[in-house]
């Protein structure tokens, strides 16, 4: 069976597991590491870096190397949010042509997209590297709480990087699949994810390979990355207490404050306290440089960042309650995501849900694993697929429409299960009225505007006829895919017209075709400079050995004139080589590699004639 | 005693020691002639405790016992079955909400259904023949599905019981989703069937939401015909038990009455009855006359003469038993014990369907035996009828309507309630909590 590729594309950290010999296994990549950092920088010279390779040079390169762009994933420009936040970021963001966001590095912009591709695209060929095989399809995950723009997105990226995407699934639901994977159980289990970027609570019923989700909430902006934040502010604070100066306003001090902040976090989930050292941090322009050392301790941390965390109840607390639940009807806690290894996280979660949490998974792994499952139940073929993991799913938002006054009229309730549709009838409001205008939106406010504009679309050639005489229907559909699709029906005629719902940010088709193809002709450029710079080392190696034995072969052929041609001839290849190492010309380099080799045999030759 | 009652006895014990004699329901025993030595071993009798324990725990002796328990029996207020079976208590008390609707729901077994219909219909041909990536049987399943999923109950859709428990559903609808699911059939080619097996998947989907939420699910299977729960099923099946045992008792005592005089005898002795019956008549007393006709017809059935009058004086012996029986409900219920005044309650509606006291207390007592919901209801409307401002009845109505799960109407009913009676916190504070979970 075909391999499909389960990839955790995380804010801060991604993962990659492919399903073999019936079971979900985890890819590490080259150095050995299981997870790859979610971390992209361009180099001076146009190259990119990914994940380990980018974080080690993040210090050094702060304006160039792009992490957490998940947050911004699938946004829109104006949000209030993504103003809050672009501030703090030391890349360079800026609107892009959809009220969507773009990031500039060096002379060129980038969409968010484009940037997870090229995580995507790494994590990719971590796969592919490992079974030697090209892997083209992939079920990659997202956060339950992602609205169709940030869902839409994602998939880009993935088209993007060149993968047929079968599916976006929730993180937390992937989490589910991976616990509950070939065994016999009936239970309904909640999943608390807190990752790097977003927080996601999700509770299921498990019934033998069936995974239904009965209810699904979070925060796509609450995470690890806020955790960081708190302690960077805090040593901001101290930082500037003593000195009168804000050490943010250098980029790179920045970036050691944010790298120091999470090392520091991290460790006091196995130790009470830890010294943050940064010496030579902030240099003042008057030849002082200043230095960062201070002691924080666990109970510090817990006092800057127990909101965070008691957010996270609140939201687990209204959704168990949503789903007519309470806590004491959970029969198994699944924690997910690397900030959930925090004493306190962990501390709130079992006093809320009265249990100790399932210590079977992989906190970083298990989203990647559930990912493959996914890949591997829906390509899966024959009756063994019967047996199969089945997800039954449910969307996460309400759908609805704009109505009279602005208001939000809701269609599709939020955790209703996928596929599903609903109808809505529509009648002019004025006479004589031959089009409409439909606003489509995703969310829980009763006022329309305060929630996400899916799309919207003109319903156009209604009869002509009193108020309230012409009656359309419009019915939405949600797929299993989670997309939303709607068509119209005039009652009267019958006739039907089917309606696309163009996204109001986000990337058009045309730019996705043309950034995929961007990615290509980066990684076809890439690779052949991989080449070049292989068939470079050999040349100047082979180049330096001739040079070597000029001298003595000349003088064994010195007697000889058409020997001396031959001389000349062997200059005339070197030359020849060395320009085109200057011109960077893959095809004569590798031509004259084969004149250069033939030289050198025979110079070998005559060498030895004279020794 | 009858030689057939001797001859069962195997052991060194009387017969006395195995029967249990019953109360039968058809003679009003305080308008019948009774000693009170009679009536005084009458109201021992439990249906419980063997005739042998009632004698002995009397103070009669055992032949003195016997004796009184024949004559009861004559008298038709006693009863017990030849073998003299021992019933349990709570046999005897069956707990069947709704006897008629059970009834009537058990009388007609339908034929067993067909398991797979679908492979013998007839199908659209092009449509067996497009081109999908799907065998034979599986498009007419879905086709067959399709065209009848409207039609079909949400059990009968996800295949299970009337009465299943959450559990049983989810594993249905898990089964089910299994073969629909548009996951399935990922990247297949479907053609037409594409948005078929879909529609079949929202449709179980529809059917799995409404049956896994309480709520909900009160409000539909009141839209459906009512079937009986298997605990239902079992208390009707005991009922009727206990029917057919009395009606057995009742035709042993008159095989017996039969065997024992000659047919001149019995014809004379019915008249007598017949002449007393006639006699309490004239004298204004119903209930007597109603006794001795039943005392006629039982030695002499079938006599049109006896017919004629039975059917005359019933409904006005009835009527006065009623008011007796609204009596002995109120003074039962005072004592507590609450399953015999709703009996009582509900044996005085037989007779006065519009006594406002017995429907208001039927209802009341069904609500809290919780049972017969419906019916329940149709008392309280009625009592409103009769009396609009009474509060208590809203109340009643209120929660009633609140067990079926019909917030809307309990909503209407406390918010009447609260109106005549605002002081009550309580019901405002139910109030306040319906209008909140409504939105
Ligand atoms: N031992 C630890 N104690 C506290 N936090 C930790 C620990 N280990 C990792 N983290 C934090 O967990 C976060 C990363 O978790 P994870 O890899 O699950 O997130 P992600 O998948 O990248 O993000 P998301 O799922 O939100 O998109 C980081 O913020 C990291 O600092
Ligand atoms: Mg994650």
């Amino acid at each position: 069976m075909e391999r499909v590729l389960g990839i955790d594309l995380g804010t801060t950290y991604s993962c990659v597991a492919v399903v073999e010999n019936g079971a979900p296994l985890v890819i590490a990549n080259k150095g050995g590491y299981r997870t790859t950092p979610s971390i992209v920088a361009f180099t001076a010279g146009g190259r990119r870096l990914v994940g380990h390779l980018a974080k080690r040079q993040a210090i050094t390169n702060p304006q160039n190397t792009l992490f957490a762009v998940k947050r911004f994933i699938g946004r829109k420009w104006n949000s209030e949010l993504v103003q809050q936040v672009k501030e703090r970021m030391p890349y360079r963001m800026m609107e892009g042509p959809h009220n969507d966001i773009r990031v500039q590095v060096q002379d060129r912009q980038y969409s968010i997209p484009e940037i997870s591709a090229i995580v995507l695209t790494e994590m990719k060929r971590v796969a592919e590297e490992f079974f030697k095989a090209p892997i083209s399809k992939a079920v990659i995950t997202c956060p339950a709480y992602f609205n169709d723009g940030q869902r839409t997105a994602t998939k880009d990226a993935g088209r993007i990087a060149g993968l047929d995407v079968l599916r976006i699934i929730n993180e937390p639901t992937a989490a589910a699949l991976a616990y509950g994977f070939g065994k016999k159980i009936e239970k309904r289990v909640a999943v608390y994810d807190l990752g790097g970027g977003t927080f996601d609570i999700s509770i299921l019923e498990i019934g033998n390979g069936v995974y239904e989700v009965i209810a699904t909430a979070g925060d796509t902006f609450l995470g690890g990355e806020d955790f960081d934040q708190r302690i960077t502010d805090w040593m901001v604070f101290n930082f500037a207490k003593e000195h009168n100066l804000d050490p943010r306003t250098d980029p790179m001090a920045l970036q050691r404050l944010k790298d120091a902040a999470e090392k520091a976090k991290c460790e006091l989930s196995f130790q009470n306290e830890v010294e943050i050292n940064l010496p030579f941090l902030f240099s003042t322009g008057k030849n002082r440089t200043l230095h960062f050392q201070k002691m924080l301790d666990r109970k510090k941390l817990e006092e800057l960042t127990i909101d965070l965390v008691e957010r996270t109840i609140d939201i687990c607390d209204r959704t168990i309650k949503d789903a007519g639940l309470t806590p004491k009807d959970i029969s198994d806690v699944i924690l997910v995501g690397g900030q959930s290894r925090m004493p306190k996280v962990q501390e709130l979660v079992q006093k809320y849900f009265g249990r100790e949490p399932c210590k079977n998974v992989h906190p970083d792994e298990v989203v990647a694993l559930g990912a493959a499952i996914q890949g591997f139940a829906l390509v899966s073929e024959g009756p063994g697929k019967k047996e199969e993991t089945l997800l039954l799913d449910v969307t996460p938002h309400s759908l609805g429409i704009m109505i009279v006054g602005g208001y939000f009229q809701t269609l599709i309730q939020k955790n209703t299960t996928v596929p599903t549709s609903a109808s809505h009838m529509f009648t002019t409001v004025k006479d004589g009225q031959t089009s409409a205008r439909i606003m489509v939106f995703q969310g829980e406010s009763k006022v329309a505007s305060e929630n996400e504009l899916l799309g919207e679309f003109i319903l156009s050639g209604l009869r002509e006829a009193p108020r309230g005489e012409v009656e359309i229907e419009i019915r939405f559909d949600i797929s299993a895919d989670g997309i939303v699709s709607v068509s119209a029906k005039d009652i009267e005629t019958g006739r039907q017209q089917s309606i696309v719902v163009t996204a109001t940010s986000g990337l058009t088709e045309d730019e996705v075709q043309r950034m995929a193809e961007d990615n290509r002709d980066y990684l076809l450029s890439a690779a052949q400079d991989e080449e070049f710079e292989k068939q470079r080392v050999q040349v100047e190696k082979i180049i330096e050995e001739i040079e070597k034995l000029l001298p003595g072969v000349g003088e064994v052929i010195s007697a000889s004139r058409f020997s001396r041609e031959a001389l000349n001839k062997a200059e005339a290849t070197i030359q020849r080589a060395r320009l085109a190492i200057k011109r960077r010309e893959l095809n004569s380099l590798s031509d004259s590699r084969e004149g250069l080799e033939r030289t050198l045999t025979t110079f070998k030759s005559l060498a030895a004639r004279k020794g | 005693m009858t030689t057939e009652e001797t001859n069962t006895s195997g052991s060194d014990e009387g017969p006395e020691a195995r029967i249990v004699p019953q109360r039968t329901g058809s003679i009003d025993p305080s308008a019948v002639q009774l000693s009170p030595e009679e009536a005084f071993l009458l109201f021992k009798v439990d249906g419980v405790s063997t005739m042998q324990l009632l004698i002995q725990t009397s103070g009669f002796p055992l032949e003195r016992g016997r004796a009184l328990f024949d004559s009861l029996r004559d008298k038709g207020l006693v009863g017990w079955e030849s073998g003299g079976r021992r019933h349990t208590a709570e046999e005897l008390k069956p707990t069947a909400p709704s006897p008629d609707q059970v009834a009537e729901a058990t009388s007609a077994e339908p034929a067993p259904p067909d398991k797979q219909p679908w492979l013998n219909m007839a199908f659209d041909d092009t449509l067996l023949e497009e081109k999908a990536d799907l065998d034979e049987a599986t498009r007419r399943k879905i086709l067959y599905l399709h065209q009848k999923m409207n039609e079909l109950t949400h059990y009968q859709l996800l295949e299970v019981e009337r009465h299943a428990d959450q559990r049983n559903i989810k594993r249905a609808y898990f089964e089910i989703s299994r073969q629909y699911h548009p996951d399935t059939y990922f990247r297949k080619e479907l053609g037409s069937f594409k948005t078929r097996v879909e529609d079949i998947f929202k449709r179980v989907t529809r059917a799995y939401e409404v049956l896994s939420n309480p709520e909900q699910r009160k409000a539909y299977d009141a839209t459906l015909p009512y079937e009986p729960t298997p605990e239902e099923l079992e208390a009707a099946r005991k009922l009727k038990a206990i029917q057919e045992r009395d009606e057995r008792m009742r035709e042993e005592r008159r095989q017996r009455l039969l065997r024992r005089m000659p047919l001149s005898q019995r014809k004379a002795q019915a008249r007598e009855h017949f002449a007393s019956a006639q006699d309490y008549l004239k004298r204004n007393d119903p209930v007597r006359a109603m006794n001795e006709i039943q005392l006629s017809l039982s030695l002499d059935p079938g006599q049109a003469e006896y017919e004629k009058l039975a059917e005359e004086v019933k409904p006005k012996a009835g009527k006065i038993r009623a008011e007796k029986d609204l009596k002995r409900a109120r003074s039962e219920e005072s004592m507590g014990r609450s399953e015999d005044a709703l009996r009582t309650y509900l044996r005085v509606l037989e007779f006065l369907p519009d006594e406002p006291h017995a429907l208001a207390k039927a209802a009341e007592l069904l609500l809290a035996a919780k049972r017969d919901l419906r019916t329940a209801v149709n008392y309280c409307r009625r009592a409103q009828a009769l009396d609009p401002d009474n509060a208590e009845l809203m109340r009643i109505l209120a929660e009633l309507y609140l067990e079926l799960g019909m917030n809307k109407n309990a909503l209407r009913e406390y918010a009447r309630y609260a109106e005549h009676k605002p002081a009550d916190e309580e019901v405002q504070a139910r109030l306040k909590e319906l209008r909140r979970t409504r939105g």
